[in-house]
């Protein structure tokens, strides 16, 4: 590759170029394709089944009943007040859990003391069900949105800790050691090289992070229910009324796809910035 | 040698390091001079503390005994006069080459205009000026290595730790590469100290050769490296007779227990 010569990279456009191109393309197609066979085909048979009553729509629902209760949830303002609710509290305990993360990580990189005895607490912590401080969180905060966020600020902290840290930790040896021979201190190490070589795992930290931040919004839900999707989880399944159930597990797998593919689309203008 | 003064002077240096389990004697009494604008050269058995002989005389490691004197002066800690160039480019590769090359500056606080110019005129010298907005991934190996030489130069120090910066290449590039940077440290006549266990390497860049010991080490050898015109190159050199000559010296140096 001629890749001195300019800052783009100039692709030769033979025939035999294109036909791998059209190839590749293909595949992807063929591969989307089948995804999409699996998912209508899934549907349904779900449909077909319940209807035919080879399966008990009342505890299994279907997809008709599924989209029914979205629509009267829309219509009763409902929906949206949920869904507004628990994305709000997802990202502010993503937020939140990452800033203090990386601060974390900071403040034990900086002191390899702080590191050494830190290190059991942080193991036991994070091997620690978050869920199992949800009654501590209410009786200190009380059962408003607050422990909520809290919740999910605490389910990606420590991870969030882990994470940089290590990548912290990992940054060459020698590169450390050319910042030191230039006479650097501990605050240009970390500004000059620490920092920005670590951009990368921060990204991937906050990848990792929506999800969980969501774990802990709706086990916060959960506890403290008054609103938000993981209360019309729990108060479907209070009054047995698995519709709703089902279309809150739905509705919270589209939210989860659309804040993981937001992050991923951060990534992405991230990395093509630095192109 | 033209220039007969001292620019590093070590004093019965000695380094101890210590584990757990151990301590480990690694420098054992080192006595040993670099005079100004010289390419010396110290070649050893491994693990004998030839890198931490060029630690040692940046400051950044303290010997557990002895004195260092650069220039004259008895050193501290880190030292403004010498400059690291190592085993790879260790370029930032969220840095541009020209933002690259002021990282010694902008750690130093010295980012003036005239410090720039300079870097830039290194730069556009030995022929990188196109690059200066690339970033790193987009340059060659050779000319990565090159940067991280202007990088080093761009803080104008005396003297040069090299701590076998050559290594990782192939063996042609090696021999373009090295040959090339030794030009550009005589043309800006700085002192250089090579740590290398290429014996070819050593015998056509360098001036002077220091042959170690096992460790303990301690210096065993000196070699004056002088062919019989000044301006051959790292080739002509190889083709030499003289080549073989210092050739056996060193390799019997390195092998022969005493």
């Amino acid at each position: 590759m001629t890749m001195n010569k300019n800052n783009c990279e100039f692709f030769c456009c033979s025939k035999e170029h294109l036909d791998f191109l059209k190839l590749q393309k293909r595949k992807t197609n063929f591969i989307k394709l089948l995804q999409s066979i699996v998912f209508v085909s899934g549907v349904c048979l779900w449909e077909i089944a319940s209807r035919l009553n080879f399966i008990d729509s009342f505890l299994v629902s279907s997809p008709s009943r599924i989209l029914k209760t979205i629509i009267e949830l829309n219509n009763s303002h409902e929906l949206w007040e949920n869904i507004g609710c628990t994305v709000s509290e997802t990202i502010l305990g993503f937020l939140f859990g990452t800033i203090l993360g990386i601060l974390i990580a900071i403040v034990i990189w900086w002191s390899p003391l702080i590191c050494k005895v830190s290190q059991p607490y942080l193991v036991v912590f994070n091997a620690l069900p978050k869920v199992a401080l949800g009654p501590i969180i209410i009786a200190w905060i009380g059962a408003n949105i607050f422990s909520i966020i809290i919740m999910a600020l605490l389910v990606s902290v420590i991870i969030s800790i882990i994470n940089i840290l290590s990548g912290f930790q990992n940054v060459d040896r020698e590169k450390t050691m050319l910042m030191k021979s230039f006479g650097s201190n501990k605050l240009q190490i970390l500004t000059k090289l620490v920092f920005p070589a670590n951009v990368p795992t921060i990204v991937s930290t906050l990848k990792i992070n929506v999800g969980m931040s969501l774990i802990g919004v709706i086990t916060g839900e959960f506890l403290i229910s008054n609103k938000g999707i993981g209360y019309l989880i729990v108060y479907g399944g209070q009054i047995f009324k698995l519709d709703l159930v089902m279309a809150g597990i739905i509705i919270l797998g589209i939210i989860a796809s659309i804040l993981y593919m937001g992050v991923s689309k951060l990534e992405s203008i991230y990395v093509l910035r630095k192109k | 040698m033209e220039l007969e003064n001292k620019i590093v002077e070590l004093k019965n240096i000695s380094m101890k390091y210590h584990t757990l389990k151990k301590e480990t004697l690694v420098i054992n009494k080192l006595n040993l001079d670099v005079y100004n604008q010289e390419f010396v050269t110290i070649v050893g058995p491994s693990g004998c503390g030839k890198s931490t002989i060029l630690s040692i005389i940046s400051g950044l490691i303290k010997p557990t005994e002895g004195e260092v004197n650069i220039n004259g002066k008895h050193l501290r800690s880190i030292n403004n006069q010498t400059a690291y160039m190592l085993q790879k480019d260790y370029l930032f590769d969220w840095r541009n080459i020209q933002q690259n090359v002021l990282l010694g500056l902008e750690i130093k606080k010295k980012v003036t205009e005239k410090n720039k110019k300079y870097t830039i005129k290194l730069l556009k010298k030995y022929g990188l000026e196109k690059f200066l907005d690339c970033y790193p991934h987009q340059l060659s190996g050779g000319m990565r290595q090159k940067v991280a030489l202007i990088r080093t130069l761009a803080i104008n120090p005396r003297i040069l730790l090299l701590d076998e910066p050559f290594s990782a290449f192939d063996y042609q590039t090696r021999i373009a590469i090295s040959e090339e940077i030794r030009q550009i440290i005589k043309k800006e006549k700085k002192t250089a100290i090579l740590v290398s266990h290429d014996i070819s390497e050593a015998i056509s860049l360098s001036d002077r050769i220091i042959i170690m010991t096992n460790r303990p080490s301690r210096v065993k050898r000196v070699l004056e490296i002088k062919f019989d015109d000044q301006t051959f190159n790292y080739e002509q050199k190889l083709k030499d007779k003289k080549f073989n000559k210092y050739f056996d010296i060193i390799w019997n140096g390195l092998n022969d227990d005493e």
